[in-house]
């Protein structure tokens, strides 16, 4: 899945993303086991696109968007970062270039009230990555800044406050004018939109929209809301303890899913209609503990479908229509539900 | 909003006011709604708009420096006489027979709600004994009965375990069998899934529709996600800072809303239904600080049919508009 679609060139490129962390135990603090947040995770990002991991909490989307941005060191893979032609390889780069690579990579954080500096000004907020990167002198790191908080709709009058002085939504527009102040080419947005009120949801969803379009950024968009995820992304990848089960185009995804588990995913998601009130496929049991994984496909031990292959053989991520890749043994000869499209 | 059956709980004009060194905090400005026995309304609104302290002032629990200033709570006990709980004393018998016995109440976070140094069973048996004259084996026997009720696996033993060996799925179904072991005939869940992942959500919403089935008990379901609501609730009421904009049945709030930021709410959600990318409709501005309410309807400055004069000087009442729909707008007064 590592080739170019037509017409399109590749931005990121994923192989086998692996992150393990080490559980100690004891006074020698042995190594008792291993968490496998990451198991083996490929996938790739086009030049200007939008990319959504999604999934239930502790099924690794978090943990591969901090493997693409070396904000932790994978255990293993290739996380491929194409520069003016040049491919560089993000997991094992020395420290020294690392810092030249993060200027094209930068990160929406989630929380809008923890992930602003109280102490510090808008100006000093967003001028922040500029100073660390030693870009330009005061009055041009200024004005950058100025044109930051013009770009996400704030105005430059308040840069001299302080974030206390902002809404949830407002806040949410300085740490994406800190994460654009740079110019990069990568944006890694993870759940950006989840603490904030529905009616300030669609402003910044639209936000991201518009200046995704002005400034051609390219998205790998963290999220567990799939009808954010559905609004927001071209292609969507649906993660399950440590491993992608299905990458799809999204308008694809959403109406014809190859894996049971997004078949699942897809169903519990409650429509705000109550002409639409449909059967819901209820799970049965638990997320799988990435600690003590089970044999074969993670998920078999959920998935009404399972057979005995499931239990034993691990399946791998096969490309089965067109840009459609799923992980299941039986993708070919299931035929799944997905979400009606819409007549709106 | 049925008018042959006298409704479960009626609130009127209910203000609940928390008085600070700062200023007054109108949290709940004159709600009034009813809950139908047997059925489920959804109280919807954004943060700030008042649905969790009014579910606090249902059950007086609001925390000091809040109190209820005015308005009625008129519960249906039982045996068809009517108490008003704005009136009982908050500590007094009446009221800690009602709390816990007759409402029951599922907060939004299991992992704070339940205390970390007793077991799930220790909590589950306090609440049975305080309500009912039973023994401790029978009260610990009806605690493993309402865990498996509500489908937790091996509840002989989960009984003695703390919530935190509980997953988040876990934790919330043994909050609803709390809730739910003294047989309530109302149950208030305060976003019950809103600190879940969607499937445990879908888990937990469809035992709360069974349980209401086999029990026959009236849930006020309070949240801000209008999926939920659509999947679960009859009625509806829709609440902006403190005061009810909204009310009817379900169908009609999402097919014929009346009022602007019904409207707006509903146009703003992005839908797994909906066409990917396409602009969604925003409302401007974010909601105000409750230090810094606007004059008139609460809603003008973000409103786009606000009428100059009116909207931003005098405060729309509740008004009924027919088949139990109830708007607060000047549009239709």
């Amino acid at each position: 899945m590592t080739t170019a679609r037509a017409g399109k060139s590749v931005l990121l490129d994923v192989k086998g993303l692996k992150k393990y962390f080490p559980i100690r135990r004891g006074l020698l603090q042995k190594t008792v086991g291993l968490v496998k947040a990451v198991d083996d995770v490929t996938f790739f990002l086009n030049q200007g696109e939008t990319l959504s991991l999604v999934g239930e909490s502790g099924c690794g989307k978090t943990t591969t968007a901090r493997c693409v941005l070396r904000a932790i060191t994978p255990t293993a893979g290739q996380v491929l970062l194409m520069d003016d032609g040049e491919v560089l390889d993000v997991a094992t780069v020395p420290k020294s270039r690392l810092a030249s690579l993060r200027r094209q990579m930068q990160m929406i954080f989630q929380d809008p009230f923890s992930s602003l500096n109280p102490r510090m000004t808008l100006l000093d907020i967003v001028g922040e990555p500029l100073l660390v990167h030693g870009v330009g002198n005061v009055q041009e790191r200024t004005d950058r800044v100025v044109e930051m908080l013009r770009l996400v709709g704030l105005r430059p009058e308040y840069m001299r406050r302080y974030p206390h002085a902002f809404s949830g939504g407002q806040r949410q527009r300085i740490g994406i004018a800190r994460a654009l102040a740079l110019n990069p080419r990568l944006v890694v947005a993870d759940e950006p939109v989840s603490a904030l009120d529905v009616s300030v949801q669609a402003q910044i969803l639209n936000l991201l929209l518009e200046l995704q379009e002005r400034l051609g950024l390219t998205y790998l968009f963290v999220a567990h809301d799939l009808s954010v995820v559905k609004h927001i992304s071209e292609r969507v990848a649906v993660m399950y303890v440590g491993r992608i089960v299905e990458t799809a185009p999204t308008e694809e995804l959403f109406a014809s899913p190859k894996h049971p588990y997004t078949e699942a995913l897809l169903s519990a998601v409650p429509i705000p209609d109550p002409r639409l009130r449909a059967d819901r496929i209820i799970l049965q049991g638990e997320v799988a503990d990435p600690a003590n994984t089970p044999p074969g496909c993670h998920f078999h031990p959920r998935c009404k479908y399972a057979q005995a292959v499931c239990r034993e053989k691990t399946p791998v991520l096969e490309e089965i229509a067109p840009d459609h890749f799923v992980s299941c043994h039986r993708a070919r000869e299931l035929s799944l539900r997905g979400v009606a499209p819409s007549t709106a | 909003m049925q008018k042959d059956t006298k409704p479960l709980l009626s609130v009127r004009n209910l203000r609940t006011s928390f008085f600070q060194d700062e200023g007054t905090t109108k949290a709940v400005d004159g709600a009034s709604f009813d809950v139908s026995p047997g059925k489920t309304l959804g109280i919807v609104g954004e943060s700030g708009c008042g649905k969790s302290v009014t579910a606090q002032s249902i059950l007086r629990i609001v925390d000091r420096p809040g109190r209820i200033v005015e308005g009625e709570i008129v519960l249906t006990r039982a045996d068809g006489s009517q108490v008003d709980l704005v009136k009982l004393k908050a500590s007094g018998p009446e009221m800690r027979s009602i709390r816990g016995g007759e409402i029951g109440l599922v907060f939004q976070e299991p992992m704070t709600s339940f205390s970390p140094v007793h077991t799930i069973g220790a909590q589950l048996v306090e609440a049975i004994l305080l309500h009912n004259a039973v023994g401790k084996k029978e009260a610990r026997r009806r605690g493993i009965e309402a865990l498996r009720s509500v489908g937790i696996p091996k509840p002989e033993r989960r009984i003695d375990e703390y919530s935190f060996e509980l997953s988040g799925g876990l934790r919330q179904r043994a909050m609803i069998a709390v809730a739910l072991s003294c047989d309530p005939r109302l149950l208030i869940a305060d976003e019950p899934t809103t600190a879940l992942d969607v499937t445990t959500q879908a888990q937990i919403l469809d035992l709360l529709r069974k349980l209401q089935r086999e029990r026959g008990m009236a849930i006020m379901l309070i949240t801000h996600n209008l999926g939920v609501v659509a999947e679960m609730a009859d009625d509806v009421v829709v609440m902006y800072l403190g005061r009810v904009v909204e009310q009817g049945s379900v169908d009609e709030i999402f097919h014929d809303p009346k009022h602007p930021y019904t409207r707006a709410l509903l146009q703003s959600i992005p839908s797994i239904e909906s066409v990917p990318r396409l602009k969604l409709a925003t409302i401007s501005g974010s909601i105000p600080h409750p230090f810094n309410r606007p004059t008139g309807c609460p809603f003008h400055p973000r409103c786009v049919s606000s009428i100059a004069g009116r909207c931003d000087k005098e405060v729309p009442i509740l008004q009924d508009v027919g088949e139990g729909r109830r708007v607060s707008c000047f549009l239709y007064q």
